[in-house]
């Protein structure tokens, strides 16, 4: 690919997708990572652009993924996950119109979440954070759709069953085990 | 949209909503990021990392591979092919990084390969050859126990004259078939947890390993590579530390896109040999978006003197088909 062509097409893909390259960051490790993380995904980008496929976004968030492995296994500790979100919604509790409910809604989810396994809770976030489909997850996973819509199915229960406990109710059924 | 309460409730819960992030990529530091990104040239990657002696041994090898020749594309050895090799392998280390290991619940590991090697035999009509295909399965525990399991034997004869003197020799049986439980170690296991994952230390690990009498010291290892990798427990690091190992080898060569004996596409790339007396390419088959690797074979390149067929010649084989892990050895991975 000729230099200028190719410097384009990584300037539109830096364009389009670095926001959300940014916030999955922001959602996985402490501010202190996220540059870092973020630096790390685009420059291995650059230097495999030509093997990026046609939709870039599960494959960057699958960059990134590793670039944040990458940082915690240098020994850039990233800080618990449950005390940034509690103070990512600490510090939103001002913004909110009804703080009460709504937060106390948030914190409990995120004591739940932060009681699943990192697959499971990586499954979720993928989904609900990211808003992408499951065939996309999959992508930023490696992973087969099916077996995507399998683990998203167990971490769910699991998600529900954590919430359940929190929140003093019968866990959810067990489905007869049949996954 | 989700249509989901519990991901709905899920989603309201994002502490980072898109919203904040807005305008993110027209901030000074983001601008500044891509300007440092794109100031740095276009990648080039070695052909090999340091030059390496070679170990020549005077025994015929127990090479594998050999496939589908059709559609290959046979780049030169050496300058371009070796450095688009190397440049192939690094950016699927990249990938085998990145793809999660299979879970292994599981009381057995299952690998289904597809197996083929040529065997040479002299009878009273002369000297014939047969590329005897099987499928193998096995099931094995930690413990080395487990079930073996091989059929679906097939023989595909190099030239008719091959045939014709196998017919003229009553047709013998080449293989087997086989379905063997095993006791405690009565099977091989091996646990790739206790490889290094470090790339120089990983190849010197396996050089230790390798058998004088095998053959070539870079070829073995580059079978090692294909052995491991299809492992289902290995870990990402050590599938990218073994892409890399690979892209390490001298004279390692980009073979490009082909087809392996299942039919998959995929990319290969290859060394050259003349362990079995008479140039051999042993190709290395794998999926550059999922890092899986599918087949290992070897061709022979020039006229030997056990057949009349033209090469290349199709020696051996392994396709590398299921693998996953089993509570028994009744069942296969779903």
């Amino acid at each position: 690919m000729p230099e200028g062509d190719r410097r384009a097409r990584f300037e539109a893909l830096y364009e389009d997708l670095y926001e959300p390259v940014l916030a999955y960051a922001l959602r996985r490790v402490g501010e202190d990572l996220v540059d870092d993380v973020v630096a790390e995904t685009f420059l291995v980008a650059w230097r495999r652009l030509e093997l990026i496929p046609p939709d870039p976004l599960p494959w960057l968030l699958a960059t990134a993924r590793r670039a944040i492995a990458n940082q915690v296994r240098s020994g850039r500790r990233n800080r618990h996950l449950g005390e940034r979100l509690r103070s990512e919604i600490a510090g939103a509790r001002e913004t909110f119109a009804d703080p009460g409910e709504q937060v106390s809604d948030h914190e409990q989810m995120v004591g739940a979440l932060e009681r699943l396994t990192d697959e499971d809770r990586e499954v979720l976030m993928l989904v609900s954070w990211e808003g992408l489909s499951n065939e996309r997850a999959a992508g930023v996973l490696r992973i087969s759709p099916e077996a995507f819509g399998v683990r998203l199915h167990r971490a769910r229960r699991r998600l529900a069953n954590e919430l359940a406990n929190l929140e003093g109710r019968a866990p959810e059924p067990q489905d007869g085990g049949n996954e | 949209m989700i249509h989901d309460d519990l991901l709905r409730r899920l989603a309201a819960a994002n502490p980072v909503r898109n919203e904040r992030v807005s305008g993110a990529v027209r901030s000074s530091g983001a601008r500044a990021l891509l300007e440092r990104i794109v100031a740095e040239p276009a990648p080039v990657v070695p052909a090999t990392r340091r030059p390496r002696r070679r170990v020549w041994v005077p025994v015929a090898a127990v090479l594998v591979g050999a496939g589908v020749f059709l559609g290959v594309q046979i780049l030169p050895e050496g300058g371009r092919g070796a450095s688009a090799a190397a440049r192939v392998l690094l950016a699927t280390a990249d990938v085998a990084g990145q793809v999660e290991a299979a879970s292994a619940e599981g009381s057995y590991r299952y690998l289904r390969t597809e197996v083929a090697e040529t065997q040479t035999l002299t009878g009273e009509q002369g000297v014939w050859s047969a590329l005897v295909d099987l499928v193998r399965e096995v099931w094995v525990a930690p413990d080395g126990s487990g079930r073996q399991l091989q059929a679906s034997v097939h023989l595909t004869f190099p030239s008719p004259g091959d045939r014709e003197r196998w017919e003229a020799g009553g047709s013998p049986a080449l293989a087997n078939v086989v379905d063997e439980e095993y006791g405690p170690a009565g099977l091989p296991y091996f646990d790739p947890s206790e490889l290094p994952t470090e790339p120089e230390d990983l190849e010197a690990t396996l050089r230790a390993s390798i058998r004088p009498s095998a053959g070539g010291a870079d070829i073995q290892v580059f079978v090692q590579v294909a052995d491991l990798l299809r492992l289902p427990d290995a870990s990402p690091e050590l599938r990218a530390a073994l892409f890399e190992v690979a892209a390490g080898l001298p004279r390692v060569e980009l073979v490009g896109d082909t087809t392996d004996e299942a039919g998959r596409t995929g990319t290969a790339v290859a060394l050259r040999s003349t362990d079995l007396g008479a140039e051999t390419r042993t190709e290395l088959v794998f999926d550059v978006e999922t890092a899986d690797v599918l087949e290992i074979r070897t061709l022979i390149l020039e006229p030997v003197a056990w057949t009349p067929a033209d090469p290349p010649i199709l020696f051996a084989y392994r396709v590398f088909l299921d693998a996953g892990f089993t509570d028994s050895t009744d069942e296969r991975p779903a």
